[in-house]
Formats: structure tokens, C-alpha cells, sequence
């Protein structure tokens, strides 16, 4: 095969992949703009009514509020849990790292159905509002993610290196964290907010097994519309959809912005 | 070694609060009967019941078929993504991200608008007087409705470990005289081959444990191991936590040793590279 | 005393676990550019760390100017520092970067413009004050990285292989510039590297270093023609390392009239031999095997009759000798330096 050929091949699958990935999304889509669709093969009339209607409800943005506030609390609580670590690692001891693999495969041994089980074990009867431990428990399934976004935003630079330096320079050492690393790793720690925020905003399992649905957040609220309310759910859906798809290019244009520099200085940073 | 305690903090408070004191109570409440006193009588339902062994036999055929099918068109995606260029490549990675995280809720709901009872496809097969060949709440139907998720994780998964394939190895076979077939066979299988098999276990576990999707598109029609926990942690009257307790154990056991076994794999084939 | 600016006695250094360095002593002038030389691993880098306070388990002592520092965290010391990765601050303009060390001394606005502009003169980029570090070239960049270091004017800089990242013609003229800063400035500079060509170059004194251990202090010139031991006489320049056996085989005797002993080696630099007698000279006859053209100089491979052979290099200024046709080589009995015995193969 020829590399054209090839290309021309890859370019075939993922335009293939790309569609088979994208239908439900797209006719999720158009479903939330038709005025009914049951059983034909295309809509019978297209209207905006459902999204007024939607956005209208008080519901929608109590939603919305309580998922925001989730969303935001689990991204402090993951950075205050992990930027130490993260730092300490990359500066001080890069051996820690290999002590910290474990966390990247705990959503796969431990995924939030088993965790729950725990958790409900142990806090059901304590006096502890559960809300805190729900929020600390998305904390931790979302650690992974965390985690590499951050451990990322050490790449490329010899960090350590500067660090040091500026201690050699006269800082102290909190100073020369605040100067000399903070401006430096500010996208990476933006792509791991961001991305923590998402996943805790459209957190499922914990929040409906652990407060038995009391707490409604986005997807909660998705499932109920969903079975009684076809349309609002496919609004709420498409809604959800956007808010995703907006995340994904705040995340492009980060990474665009902030990679083209840093290549001149990988060389340099190679120890 | 003060710095270091301080640094650590946070998250071994974390770890400590929401992770090992709940998987040790967990493991405790598995051995507890019903009047609270130690017993094997949970993992003895756990085995004898038909409900029970049904579950299982459900979660492991769909997690099986699920991942083995999205692992092969996650390869094939993943060295199609590699040919592209470095710009689209970067926006495609993103994308398929993004669709891993529209899995569950909204990925039932948009495949019951697709293939539910009064969706198109059934629309279609009806104008078109075919049978109805395609029911999306079943076995099948679940399976199709994983590999949204697990295809473009798989994806994410592979697609470092093919970029990291030197080109100029190709060359250098194709100079030592090395027919294509031959240098995929003698190279890139055996360099590929143990991180293939560590995605796929990463895919298995993560199908296993999905919950959401499952029971967002089944309801409780379809027990499986996850959705089984969900219902005797939630069911009201039927509700036995202890026993959702074991499940959760072994399921916890199983796939730390799957995990283990899958990263062994890759790490013992690095050693012997270094 | 001159001789004491950096005195260190007996440091021993731990890192995770590993004692890498142990009771390691050695000394730097003031006012002088000193070499720390060895092969990659050898440790240098860490004994350089523990010097700018970077480790932390270390024991020993470090005198600096006649005070003990070994307990003096790393911004304290009145030390300055340059990395191999240049380690200029990426958020910061040229200009920032070499104000560091001043801002952090609370100088005043005045102070700062005035001293780092002619730091900036110095280093031959005032141009480049408003620039960003990614901007600059790799050459540019490290003499940034020297510019914020000396413009605190240090008692001791410390250079970390400062040229290893770089092109092989940027790396000589900036150990030329880095060398002419020192004298300049009056600096007391400590200098890593691997390169014996570049120590040699700018060095007023040498610390060869391996496996933890100081092998030989000394001036360039005393390190290359009177190595101490096997490891120095092979790790320093082109060699012929030969035992007195061998030597006696040739004829050959040393400069003092000493005997050979047997199992000790012996080091004689190949461009030492000569195609002309003189009188102190011994003859050795053979014949050339090979010849590589070096440029200024012809490098030969030798085959004594004794079935010795042996490296010959001779300044390229005449007809290159012949291959395979018998001559006589000579060579001045104070050519042949004993190193000791062969234990360090």
C-alpha cells in the first residue's frame, strides 16, 4: 500500500468512525427540535417550543445550580489533593510517581458502583451530611483524570531545574512555587480543572445510589425527563451535548496556544 | 521529610476517608448474615442463586463481546488516527474524548430514539416490511450500546503507543531486505501485542463496571453485576447492602487481578527491553 | 589564603538510600575557573548540588571563604548557579529574568535597571532585554542563565555542564566567553563537564573525578603530562600505557635512570616519538602500519620489531612517513611517566 493509499484508507475509517460515533448525537438532536417523531422515519415538523419550554421550568436551573456546585467543589477539592503531590513529585522526587500508578487504574478495579457499596456501609448511619462525602468521593474517582492533566503540565519543562534555581537565586521556597512554577503550569492545571469539572458535572452513579436521588443534578434530572418526557429530554440531552462539545474546544484551543512554545525547549530540559 | 508529610496530606485524607475505610467495611459487611453475626451465607447465594449466577453470566458475555469488538475497530481507529495530520489529529482526540463522556444517561436516550420501540429503526424496518431484527434492550442491544464508550477509550488508549512506532524501523527492515508482512509479524506485533493486551483489560474492567448506560437503557430488565448492586443497595424492601457488599468484593478482587495481570504484561515486556 | 576560598573536607552525600559520594576532599582558589571533570556518572553533578545546598543529606564540610556552609539552606549561601538546561524562567522577559536574584534582595528600581543593564552588556544582549527565553537561540539562552547568576556577583558560581546542550561551534566560543567573564569579573568559578578538550581549555585548575573519587588535582598541564594513576593516564588525552616489561622489550629507560619495575605502568603520549635522533633519545626501530590524517597533526600506528605496537602522532609539516618501510623511531627517556600499578582496568 502507498502512503497515499493509506491515507486515503485512514481518512475512509475515521470518517466511518466518525459518523457511527455521531448518529445518536445528531439525531438526538434533531429529535429535540421536531414537534413529534414516533414511529416515522423523519420528524413531522421542526419547532423550538421544547427548548422554551425547558429552560423556562424552575427546575431546569436548580438543576443546573446543583451540578455547577458539585462540578466546582470536586475540582478544589482534586487541585488541593493533588497539586502538592503533582509538584512535590516533579521537583523534589520523581520516584514518587511510580508509587502514585495505582491511582490511574483505580476507576477500572474500583468503578463508583462497587465504591458506593462502602460507602453506604459506612456513612449510612454516621452523622455526617451526606453531600460532604459524596462530593469527596467524586474527588477520588476523578483523581486519575486529575492527576495526568496535571502530571501533563510538568511536561516539557525542566522544572526542577528552575525550581531550584530560583532557590539558589535567594527565594524561599513557597515564593519560587508562586513566581517560578505557577505562571508556568498555568494551562495544564486549567486543562485539569476543566476537565474535573466536567466529569463531576455529569456524575451519575454515586450521586443517585448515595442520596437515592433526594439531590437532582443534570443527568438525575435527564433520566426522569427521560421517562416521562421524551422531548425535554432530548433538549436537556442536546444541552448537555453542547456544554461538552464547548469544553472540548476551550481544551483544543488551550493545548493549540500553549504547544507550539514549548518545543524549542524540550531539548534543553532533557536531563 | 516534613514537606513531604504536609505535601500528602490532602490526599491521604482523601484516600483514607472515601476509599480504604469504605473498602474495609465493605470486605467486613461481605461475611455478614442477615442477623449481623459472620457467615460465608452471602457468598453462598451469591453462587447458588439463579438470579445471581445469571447476573454474572450477563456481565462477563457483554463485557466479553463489548470489548473484544471495540478493541479490534479501536486498532484499526487508532492506526487510521496516526496517518492523519498532526492538527486534525489533535482535534480528533479531543472529540473522541468527548464522546467517552457522553456515555450513559444520554447515550441510552439517544439510542432509544434510534432503535427503541417507537424509533427510526423500527420506523424503517417497518416501511421497508422487513422483520424486526434488532431489539436495543436486549443482551445485544447492550452490547452495541458499549462499544459508543469503549471504542473511542480504546482509541485514546492505543493511539500513544502507536505514535510512538519508529518510522525509521520500517525503513531499515524494508533496507535489510524484509518484506511488510514479514516486519509486522517480527516487529510491530511483538512491541504492540502486550499494550493491546493491557487496553483490553482496561476495556473489560470498564465495561464491568459500567452501570449507567445499562441500567439508563434497561431499567432493571437486564441484571448484571453492577445493576444488581444498584437494585439490593436501592430497592426498598428488597434492599440487603451486605450483600451488595460481597458482589462489590469479588467484583473489587477480580479486577484487581485482571488489572494486575494486564499491566504485568506490558511492564515485564519493558523490563526485558531495558 | 588563596588556596582556601572552597574548602571541601570529607563530604559524604546520600541520595534515596545510595551513599554515592563518600569523604571526598578538595579545594578551589579564589579567583580562579576550576574544572570538575569526569566521565558521565561519576557524580559530579551531585557533589555540585550539595555544594548550592540542593541535597539534603549530606555530611562533611563546606568552607567558603573561611565559613562553614554545609548547614545553610540553598538561598542562602550567596552561591550562584548555572543549569545545563539554562533553567530561565519561561514567564518572564530577558530582563526579568536577570532582575530575579535583585528583586528578591529588595533592591531599588534604579539599582536593578542600572546593574542588569550592564550585566546584559556583559553577556552582549541588550538587545534582547524585552525578548521571552523561548525566543532565543541556545547559546543566547545560557548566557542569559550567566548573566542572572552573576549579576548577584556570587563568592562562588557553579556551572553544570552549561555547554552540554549545545552546538559544537557555539560551545567553544561560549567556554571562551565564559572564561573571559571570570577573568573579567574576578568570579571564583566551579565548572562541570565531561569534556576533557573543554576543561583543558579554560581551566586554571582541574579536579578529575570518577566513581565518587577525586583521581588528581592540578593544572591542565600537570594533569595531562603527569597522570597519577592508570585511570587518569587513559581518561586524559591519546596514551600509550605500557608495562615496564614491555618498556624493557623496546630498550627504553626512564628520565632518572630508575629501573623499570615489571608489573607497573608506564604512560608515553604519542606525539612525544620522534623521526629525529637526539642525543638523550633512544632508538626504537619498526615500521608504520597505518596512517590517519588529523588535520595539524598525522596519527600512525607503530609495529616495533619487538612486536610492540604503539601510537605515533607527528605534526603535519613535512612528507608523511612511509608505511611499511623500516625507520627508527626516538624517543627522550623523560617521555616515559610511571602511574602505578594496573589495578584500575
Amino acid at each position: 500500500m502507498s502512503p497515499k493509499a493509506s491515507t486515503r484508507v485512514a481518512r475512509g475509517i475515521i470518517t466511518f468512525l466518525f459518523i457511527y460515533l455521531a448518529t445518536p448525537i445528531v439525531v438526538t438532536m434533531i429529535y429535540s427540535f421536531s414537534t413529534s417523531w414516533v414511529k416515522t422515519i423523519l420528524p413531522n415538523g421542526l419547532t423550538l417550543k421544547w427548548y422554551s419550554e425547558l429552560v423556562a421550568s424552575p427546575e431546569f436551573m436548580a438543576v443546573l445550580l446543583r451540578s455547577f456546585s458539585l462540578g466546582l467543589l470536586t475540582t478544589l477539592i482534586a487541585m488541593a489533593c493533588f497539586l502538592p503531590v503533582v509538584f512535590y513529585a516533579n521537583v523534589y522526587n520523581p520516584q514518587v510517581k511510580s508509587h502514585l500508578r495505582f491511582i490511574t487504574v483505580l476507576p477500572f478495579t474500583i468503578p463508583g458502583i462497587i465504591l458506593v457499596t462502602g460507602l453506604i456501609q459506612l456513612y449510612a448511619e454516621l452523622p455526617i451530611p451526606k453531600i460532604i462525602i459524596l462530593v469527596l468521593a467524586i474527588s477520588l474517582l476523578s483523581l486519575p483524570l486529575t492527576y495526568q492533566a496535571l502530571d501533563n503540565a510538568f511536561i516539557g519543562r525542566d522544572f526542577r531545574a528552575m525550581f531550584e534555581q530560583a532557590l539558589v537565586l535567594g527565594d524561599s521556597p513557597f515564593k519560587a512555587f508562586v513566581k517560578v512554577i505557577i505562571p508556568n503550569i498555568r494551562a495544564g492545571v486549567l486543562v485539569a480543572m476543566l476537565l474535573t469539572f466536567t466529569s463531576a458535572f455529569g456524575e451519575y452513579v454515586l450521586t443517585n445510589l448515595l442520596l437515592g436521588g433526594n439531590f437532582e443534578t443534570l443527568k438525575i434530572y435527564m433520566y426522569r425527563l427521560m421517562r416521562s418526557n421524551g422531548q425535554a429530554s432530548s433538549v436537556l440531552t442536546t444541552i448537555y451535548f453542547i456544554f461538552l462539545a464547548f469544553i472540548s474546544l476551550i481544551l483544543i484551543l488551550i493545548m493549540q496556544h500553549y504547544s507550539a512554545p514549548h518545543k524549542s525547549t524540550k531539548e534543553g530540559a532533557k536531563k | 521529610m516534613k514537606t513531604r508529610l504536609k505535601v500528602f496530606f490532602p490526599l491521604g485524607l482523601l484516600v483514607v476517608l472515601v476509599l480504604l475505610l469504605p473498602i474495609t467495611v465493605m470486605i467486613i459487611a461481605s461475611f455478614q448474615s442477615a442477623d449481623g453475626s459472620f457467615s460465608l451465607e452471602n457468598y453462598h447465594q451469591v453462587v447458588s442463586t439463579r438470579y445471581y449466577t445469571e447476573a454474572i453470566r450477563n456481565s462477563l458475555a457483554i463485557s466479553l463481546v463489548a470489548s473484544v469488538i471495540s478493541l479490534i475497530i479501536a486498532i484499526i481507529g487508532a492506526w487510521a488516527l496516526t496517518r492523519l495530520a498532526p492538527k486534525t489529529k489533535n482535534i480528533l482526540i479531543s472529540l473522541f474524548n468527548m464522546s467517552s463522556s457522553f456515555a450513559g444517561v444520554p447515550l441510552a436516550f439517544s439510542l432509544i430514539i434510534l432503535f427503541g420501540n417507537a424509533g427510526i429503526w423500527q420506523a424503517l424496518m417497518t416501511a421497508l416490511h422487513l422483520p424486526r431484527t434488532f431489539e436495543i434492550y436486549s443482551l445485544s442491544g447492550t452490547t452495541l450500546a458499549y462499544t459508543f464508550f469503549e471504542v473511542p477509550l480504546g482509541i485514546m488508549f492505543l493511539f500513544p503507543v502507536f505514535e510512538e512506532l519508529n518510522p525509521e524501523w520500517k525503513e531499515i527492515s524494508s533496507v535489510l531486505g524484509a518484506k511488510p508482512m514479514f516486519f509486522f509479524k517480527k516487529v510491530i506485533f511483538p512491541v504492540v501485542l502486550p499494550n493491546i493486551v493491557e487496553v483490553f483489560t482496561l476495556l473489560f474492567a470498564n465495561a464491568m463496571g459500567t452501570y449507567e448506560t445499562t441500567f439508563a437503557l434497561t431499567g432493571n430488565s437486564l441484571v448484571t453485576i453492577p445493576t444488581l448492586i444498584g437494585t439490593l443497595i436501592d430497592g426498598g424492601l428488597t434492599a440487603n447492602v451486605p450483600l451488595a457488599c460481597t458482589f462489590a468484593t469479588l467484583f473489587a478482587l477480580f479486577m484487581t487481578a485482571i488489572v494486575w495481570l494486564g499491566n504485568r504484561v506490558t511492564r515485564s515486556k519493558r523490563e526485558v527491553k531495558a | 589564603m588563596q588556596s582556601d576560598f572552597l574548602q571541601i573536607q570529607g563530604l559524604g552525600i546520600t541520595l534515596s538510600g545510595n551513599n554515592i559520594i563518600k569523604d571526598m576532599s578538595f579545594k578551589v582558589r579564589r579567583n580562579t575557573l576550576t574544572t570538575f571533570l569526569g566521565p558521565s556518572g561519576s557524580g559530579k553533578t551531585t557533589v555540585l548540588r550539595a555544594i548550592a545546598g540542593l541535597n539534603t543529606e549530606v555530611s562533611g564540610k563546606i568552607l567558603l571563604d573561611g565559613e562553614e556552609i554545609q548547614s545553610r539552606s540553598a538561598n542562602q549561601r550567596n552561591i550562584g548557579m548555572v543549569f545545563q538546561s539554562y533553567a530561565l524562567f519561561p514567564n518572564m522577559s530577558i530582563f526579568d529574568n536577570v532582575a530575579y536574584g535583585l528583586r528578591v534582595q529588595k533592591k531599588s528600581n534604579d539599582v536593578i535597571n542600572k546593574e542588569v543593564m550592564a550585566m546584559l552588556q556583559t553577556v552582549s544582549l541588550t538587545n534582547k532585554k524585552d525578548a521571552y527565553p523561548d525566543q532565543l537561540s541556545g547559546g543566547q539562552k545560557q548566557r542569559v542563565a550567566i548573566a542572572r547568576a552573576m549579576v548577584l556577583k556570587p563568592k562562588l558560581l557553579l556551572l553544570d555542564e552549561p555547554l552540554s546542550a549545545l552546538d559544537a561551534k557555539i560551545r567553544v566560543s561560549l567556554r571562551e566567553q565564559i572564561r573571559e567573564y571570570q577573568q573579567k569579573l574576578g568570579i571564583t568559578m566551579l565548572f562541570v563537564t565531561h569534556d576533557q578538550g573543554e576543561a583543558m581549555a579554560i581551566s586554571d585548575d582541574i579536579v578529575v573525578m570518577n566513581e565518587g573519587k577525586v583521581q588528581q588535582q592540578g593544572s591542565p598541564m600537570a594533569i595531562y603530562a603527569q597522570p597519577e594513576n592508570v585511570f587518569m593516564a587513559q581518561f586524559i588525552g591519546n596514551h600509550n600505557l605500557l608495562t615496564g616489561t614491555q618498556l624493557q622489550q623496546l630498550g627504553l629507560t626512564t628520565a632518572s635512570g630508575q629501573s623499570l619495575v615489571a608489573d607497573t605502568h608506564y604512560v608515553v603520549r604519542p606525539e612525544l616519538f620522534s623521526p629525529e635522533a637526539t642525543p638523550e633519545a633512544t632508538a626504537i626501530a619498526g615500521q608504520m602500519t597505518t596512517c590517519s590524517m588529523l588535520g595539524d597533526r598525522v596519527q600512525y600506528h607503530f609495529m616495533s620489531d619487538a612486536k610492540l605496537p604503539l601510537k605515533v602522532e607527528l605534526l603535519n609539516h613535512s612528507e608523511p612517513l612511509k608505511i611499511g618501510v623500516p625507520l627508527t623511531l626516538y624517543l627522550d627517556p623523560a617521555a616515559v611517566h610511571p602511574v602505578g600499578p594496573a589495578n584500575a582496568e
